[in-house]
Order: C-alpha cells, then structure tokens, then sequence
C-alpha cells in the first residue's frame, strides 16, 4: 500500500523533474515526446532526450545506489550513522578524480580530448575507489572486530582525502576550479553511452545486494548470533563490500560526491514502512532514495529562475535533518554493546 | 511437545577432551591457553552450569564449544563426532547460541527476531515455510511470549528480551543450547524464571543445556551438574555432590569472600573484633546474632563478652535489653540496637 503511494508520488514528481528548466515547454508535449512522438520543436526534442531524460534517469540511479549501499553499510557494522563512504570508497573515487584533473591536467588540456576526458575521469574514479575497497578487503579478512573495519575505512578515507589536499595545493587556478566543480556533485553531465555504463555497473551492484538480503537480516543481531546461525562473516564482509563499492563507487565516478542522500534514506525508509527486514527495505530504499535524489535535482534548479544549484550540497541540506533527528530522538535505533 | 514442530532430540552429547581454549593470535607464536585442561562428558538433556570467577574463561569456554572460536588444543565432540569435522552450517543445527549482548532494534518485533533463528533451514531469500512458522510459534508459546509476539523488541524488560533470545534458541531446533550468562542484567524474579525455563527446556525438551552464571544459589536449584572453574583446577559433579566434597571453597580462594553452606552463597568474609552473648528465644536470636556479625560481634556463648543480650516480651512488645559496661539499655528493634552499638 505504501509503495503503491510512494510509486505515484515518485512518477509525479519525475513528471515534475521534466517539465523543469530554463527553457519552458509545456507539460503535454513533454508527453508526447516522452510516448515517442517527435515534436515539430526540434530544439525540445534535443533538450527532453539529451539532457532532461538522462539527467531524471541519472537521478533515480544515483538516489537507489546510494541508499541501498547506506542501508547495507548501516547493518553491517551495527551503526546509525554509518554510509556509502564509510568503509572511504567515495574518498578514494576523488583521489583518482583528484589524480587526473589536477595531477595530469598540466600534460594535456582537457577540453582537446573531449569525451575522452570525461570517460577518463570515471575509469580513474573508479581506480580510486577500487583501490581503497581491497586495502578495507585485505583489512577485513585479517581483522575480526568489525569496529576495527569501521575506524579503518573512515582513516583510509581521511588519507585519501589528505592526498587530494596537497594535489590541490600545487595546482594551478583553472584546474583546482575544474576538481571543485566536480567535488559538488553533478546530475547533467551524462551522455547516452556513459548512462548505460552507470546502469549495467550498478545492476551488477544490486544483483550482489539482492544475494545478501538474508544474511542482512541475520546480521542484525551481530556478528557473534550470525556466525552461531551458520553465516560465513568474512564472505558476507567481501560481498557486501564489492556491492557497495560498485553502487557508491560507480555513482562518485559519474556524478561526483554526493553526501547525506545514503546516511539518511535507509531511516527514513525503517521509519515509513516500520521494519528491520531488508526484504522490505531494499525495496523501499529504492523508491525513497529515487524520491529523495529527484526533490534535491528539482530544488536544485530553483524553479522560477535560472540558478542551479550544486546537488552536493541540496542532498547534504536535505540529510541533515534527518540524521539530526536520528541523533537526537532516535538513538537506540541501533545498540551496540 | 507435539506435532511437527520442535524436535525433541535423543542421544545428544557433548564431550571435551584435554580442551585448553584461549585467544588465537594471529600468528601461532600468539597463541596462548587462558584455560585448560577442561575434560567433561556432557549427557542428553543435561542441564549444565558453569560457574567460576570473572576473567577465568567461562565465556572463552562456551564460545569454543559454539565454534565461535577455535580451541588451542584438546578436541570438542559432537556425538562422538570432532567439531573440526563438522561444517559451520551443520554446526548451526547442531548448537544455538544466546550471547549477554543485549540487543535493541527498532522495528523489529519478536516474532521476526524469533524467526532469524529459522537461518539454518531456510532458502536464499530467508523466506519462511509453513513448517518453518509453526516451529516459531511454539518457541514463542514455550517461552511464554505469546502476549507479546508483534511487540518490537525494543519495548520489552530486559528479562522479556533474554526469553526471545531463548526463543530464537529454541527456533534454530538445535538439541545442544548454550547460553552466557543468561541471568546477568536481570532481577531476582527474572533470573528464577529464566533458570526455572531452561530446566523445564531441558527435561521436557531434552535439550542439553550449557550455561554460565554467578548466581550460585539459583543454579544450585535448577541444573543437574555445575562444573567450577578455578585456578586449581575444573571440578564437576552435582551441586549436592560438590557441597559434599567442599569444593566450592576452592572457587575464592584467596579473595575476602567465602562460602557459606548454609545459604549456599558467597559473601564477604568479616573480622569480628568485639563478642557478644545473645538469650532468648531461637528464632530472635540467630536473627539478632546476623545483625551483630554485621557491626562486628562475634556470638559467643561464654559470660565473658563485652556485651549481653537478652531477649523478651514486654507487654506484649519485641524488646532487646542490652547490658553492657554494667549499664542496661532497652531497645524495641534491632535498628535501635545495632545504631547503638555503632556508637560505642
């Protein structure tokens, strides 16, 4: 019942998502153009396919990844304000982004490789985010308490972070705007080509999420209960880590950071349906995290004028709310002894 | 119990042999044995306590026998059947677990806690069975929860949640349960009654039952053997059997408290520097007696102690007159007789 009413809102609110932008068109002919019609405006049948369809598309993908990769990060080390970038993926997806905009920019000039560059900047977001999962893997198969996982990945992030620091330190002006431009998160920046990439990516990430739904639910009584039940930890450690450095690392490759959308979807989603059960909670990630990921790219645009603003920081003004009242109201939502 | 639903095991034993446990380290070198060596041939449907100091090993020692960690030496047996050789995930039909960790998850009602013991049995989804539903709903109706099946976990008493945990025990179908520390964090009521369940698991289920407690008085009641850990050595036997031998005396040895085998517990042992002679009736008197042990006098029977007591009815009114240092005071409770003495 409440999917069904979260399904509409989330068709309504895509509706809406189109029918934004500096250029007006008006609301029937997005949908014949949507229903495959081609309309005799040649200059609204580019903007709808090439930017606005990608962009809503890119916006469901991002806001489901991200939660659901939250939720997974939430149960699995027992913590409320765990995320996707706990374990430092998202960070290491900036060094490699850091790498390449700021490290090599001075060797060629982005703008000559064209589309070129931005497939770069993936592959070594990507790279980035890679590497960081098998120093937290390689941690992971060695290290029993998961705590120790915990404060490792959020130092191997810090690190990264602190590497992107000097890189920005010694670069020159237009490059350091270039890496900041792309640090705010970007929803528009998609081509055809890379939005199927992004997609066949992260179907592979909710493929391997899809396995661990039953050991989530067992490992919400911890460790110690879930190995007494039969799980094997390290292998549920290493499925639940590659899956959420495919959804989160695949989204900070093409989009950029985005902060909050994953600390702050999964609690909404455990308060609306009233559940631990990740079988309900996958899904409703899904739905919520699209949802949420479509209202930030719609205020971002700030209806009525030209201005848009980054997505980074609408979702991180959006989250925290959230995670205030997590803090705040709800902290027995999970104890840890 | 009847029908399809919980298994009522035959012919489970778990027996140690030579078993030291301790922590791996990660290196071999690390390795090293904080107990052993623990020998103990453990019947069906036996209810089991173990009892020792903090810190000796009970913990480590359930945890081994789990296979939540692996043992530094000697051998585990299941049935005759080495625990090495046994797979973790036929391990976990063979052995539940209820740890002293309290969990507290919003959202999550008992009913759904109760049915993640079903884990084992279940396929890749967990989606449960019609069988697999009727198993859950007798543990919660065997541990008396029914009341509050749809409850979340989070709304109930500290005792309500350690039933859960023995209901999701119960739910896994293992004919081996072991519990640590069951009757921590309870009040006395709970602590009887989750003791009280687990006899009652034991010899209407046959389950075997391992635990650990401090409660020695309540485990003297309900198990059938407690085995004692100490630094000289693990002693087994039933309660009665180690009252007999005067083992208990081993297990604070060395520490300011000692047993005390007329209420089968342990208290702090206490220098009684002054005497006292106490008259009257029986039962007035060993209760005044307690009272005097506690502000330090020992009870003498000789005239020559430094206080006398005598107790009598005076118009029908309790009264403790107290003759000491050749004055005589009068007293109507035992308050107004120790906050006295206190005073001297």
């Amino acid at each position: 019942m409440l999917f069904i009413l979260l399904f509409v809102l989330l068709v309504v609110l895509i509706l809406l998502d189109l029918t934004t932008g500096s250029v007006k068109i008006p609301a029937n002919r997005i949908f014949s153009i949507l229903f495959g019609a081609n309309d005799e405006n040649q200059v609204w049948n580019t903007i709808l396919h090439e930017f606005r369809i990608p962009k809503t598309l890119t916006a469901i993908l991002a806001g489901s990844a991200l939660s659901v990769s939250g939720l997974q990060m939430q149960t699995i080390f027992r913590n409320p304000l765990a995320g996707p970038d706990v374990l430092g993926i998202s960070s290491g997806a900036s060094l490699g982004v850091a790498l390449v905009i700021l490290g090599f920019g001075d060797f060629f000039s982005m703008n000559s490789l064209g589309i070129l560059s931005s497939w770069f900047q993936i592959f070594a977001a990507w790279a980035g985010a890679a590497a960081v999962l098998f120093l937290v893997m390689f941690v992971s198969l060695r290290v029993r308490d998961i705590m120790t996982i915990l404060i490792l990945g959020i130092l191997f992030g810090s690190a990264a972070s602190a590497f992107v620091s000097i890189l920005q330190y010694f670069s020159h002006q237009s490059m350091l705007k270039a890496f900041v431009v792309w640090s705010m998160g970007s929803l528009g920046n998609l081509s055809g080509t890379q939005l199927r990439v992004l997609g066949i990516s992260l179907l592979g990430g909710f493929a391997l999420t899809l396995v661990t739904t039953k050991v989530l639910n067992a490992m919400l009584l911890g460790e110690t209960y879930s190995r007494s039940m039969g799980v094997n930890i390290k292998l549920t450690r290493v499925l639940v880590f590659i899956s959420t450095s495919i959804l989160s690392g695949s989204i900070t490759a093409f989009c950029g950071p985005i902060a909050f959308v994953g600390i702050a979807v999964p609690h909404l989603a455990r308060l609306m349906f009233k559940t631990a059960d990740h079988k309900i909670l996958m899904p409703a990630c899904i739905l919520l995290g699209s949802l949420l990921m479509i209202l930030a790219d719609l205020i971002s645009q700030v209806p009525g004028s030209a201005v848009v603003l980054p997505i980074n920081s609408v979702t991180a003004l959006l989250g925290i709310p959230v995670v205030i009242w997590v803090v705040v109201y709800n902290r027995r939502m999970v104890s840890v002894n | 119990m009847h029908g399809m639903g919980l298994n009522t095991a035959d012919g489970h034993t778990v027996k140690l042999e030579n078993l030291y446990i301790g922590f791996p380290g990660l290196l071999p070198v690390n390795q090293h044995a904080i107990y052993g060596p623990v020998n103990l041939d453990i019947g069906h449907a036996e209810m089991v306590g173990i009892i020792g100091r903090n810190g000796i090993g009970k913990s480590t020692l359930l945890r081994t026998i789990t296979g939540l960690q692996d043992q530094i030496d000697g051998k585990v047996f299941f049935d005759g059947i080495e625990n090495s050789r046994i797979a973790q995930k036929d391990l976990a039909k063979l052995v539940s677990f209820v740890s002293t960790e309290s969990i507290n998850i919003q959202h999550l009602r008992v009913i759904d806690l109760v049915a993640l013991g079903r884990f084992p049995y279940t396929g890749w989804l967990g989606k449960l069975t019609q069988v697999d539903h009727t198993i859950v709903h007798e543990a919660i109706d065997r541990t008396g929860l029914k009341l509050f099946a749809h409850k979340p976990v989070h709304h109930l008493s500290d005792g309500e949640r350690q039933k859960v945990m023995i209901a999701r025990a119960l739910a896994q179908d293992t004919p081996v349960i072991i519990l640590d520390e069951p009757t921590a964090f309870l009040d006395l009521p709970s602590r009887h009654e989750i003791l009280r369940l687990l006899n009652d698991l034991s010899r209407h289920n046959k389950k075997t039952i391992i635990f650990s407690t401090h409660d020695l008085a309540i485990a003297m009641d309900e198990a059938d053997r407690l085995c004692l850990m100490t630094d000289q050595g693990f002693f087994d036997g039933a309660p009665e059997d180690l009252l007999i031998n005067q083992v208990f005396r081993k297990l604070f040895l060395n520490s300011p408290v000692e047993f005390d085998s007329k209420t089968y517990a342990f208290r702090f042992k206490r220098e009684l520097t002054r005497t006292v002679t106490i008259h009257g009736e029986k039962k007035y008197c060993s209760i005044t007696r307690k009272a005097m042990e506690r502000i330090g006098f020992l009870t003498v029977e000789e005239d020559v102690a430094d206080a006398e007591i005598s107790i009598k009815f005076i118009n029908e009114q309790l009264c403790w007159q107290l003759t000491c240092k050749e004055t005589n005071t009068s007293f109507n409770s035992v308050y107004a007789l120790t906050s006295f003495l206190k005073k001297l």
